[in-house]
């Protein structure tokens, strides 16, 4: 199970957890931004807390996964902390409840795909060793 | 007995990504990526074809201009995607198939002429039986 310190955020994802899916949900959530009449940003959804004091991860995790109005057999867990280090950014945005945005980022225009692909595997790549069985299913 | 066929079209399924969210919280999907019309009210089916789950759900709103689709979902009924892989199509002639029934086991052929779809639930008067018709 991923390691966290006391008040550090924990971020779950479902499926899908692949670079072709993931760069279709950046594209979508940019799409949709664009169409809120917001700047294109390229995002994927995870839902996540902190740990509290005296919380065990497994224990977190659990809370996330029966709280967040979502579900399906496989997890993927990843810290806020491990995904600032490589220059992503996770910014709340319920509701739902505990659902976060993984910013990828903002200049990532169609005409260099390129980028967005190679931004978006590096991201998928973070998250994958941390898979686990939901334990709310 | 088979005149009295009652058939129901299977409801448009659409792929979602199971952690996709609009700002009211609601799940974003494309409407390209449904396998039929959808309209507001509807209720249709959301799938992840990695996990291979299913579950129900009602068209809240949709936008047209930019393709997406807002649909609350009932989480509470996600499940196997049972019919993950078998598109539904119309029969359109002859023998359409084996109207099954899980509870008693009974199967018998469908012999009339009849439009309908693989998939379709199908329910037959007077002693109501209900199944799935199967190719």
């Amino acid at each position: 199970m991923l390691k966290a310190a006391t008040g550090e955020l924990v971020l779950v994802r479902f499926s899908p957890m692949n670079q072709d899916r993931f760069v279709r949900q950046a594209t979508d959530d940019a799409d949709y931004r664009e169409s809120l009449g917001e700047e294109r940003i390229w995002a994927i959804s995870a839902y996540g807390d902190c740990l509290g004091e005296g919380e065990t991860v497994e224990a977190l995790v659990s809370r996330i996964c029966e709280e967040a109005e979502c579900g399906g057999p496989r997890i993927w867990l990843i810290t806020g902390g491990t995904l600032s280090r490589e220059g992503y950014d996770a910014v709340l945005s319920e509701p739902p409840p505990h659902h976060y945005d993984v910013i990828i980022g903002s200049e990532l225009g169609t005409e260099d795909r390129s980028r967005l692909v190679e931004s978006v595997g590096k991201l998928a790549g973070l998250f994958g060793p941390g898979r686990e069985k939901n334990p709310a299913c | 007995m088979l005149r009295n066929l009652v058939l129901h079209r299977p409801d448009v399924r659409i792929e979602i990504d199971l952690n996709s969210r609009s700002r009211d919280g609601y799940t974003l999907a494309r409407l390209s990526r449904a396998d039929g019309p959808v309209l507001v009210d509807d209720d249709v089916v959301v799938f992840e074809p990695d996990d291979r789950v299913a579950a129900p759900a009602r068209v809240v709103r949709v936008d047209r201009e930019h393709d997406f689709a807002f649909l609350d979902v009932d989480w509470s009924l996600l499940r196997e995607d049972l019919a993950y892989g078998k598109s539904p199509r119309p029969i359109l002639s002859g023998v359409i198939g084996r109207l099954s029934n899980s509870a008693t086991g009974v199967t018998m052929r469908i012999r009339e002429t009849q439009q309908t779809w693989i998939g379709d639930f199908v329910e037959v008067a007077p002693r109501p039986v209900y199944g799935i018709v199967a190719p």
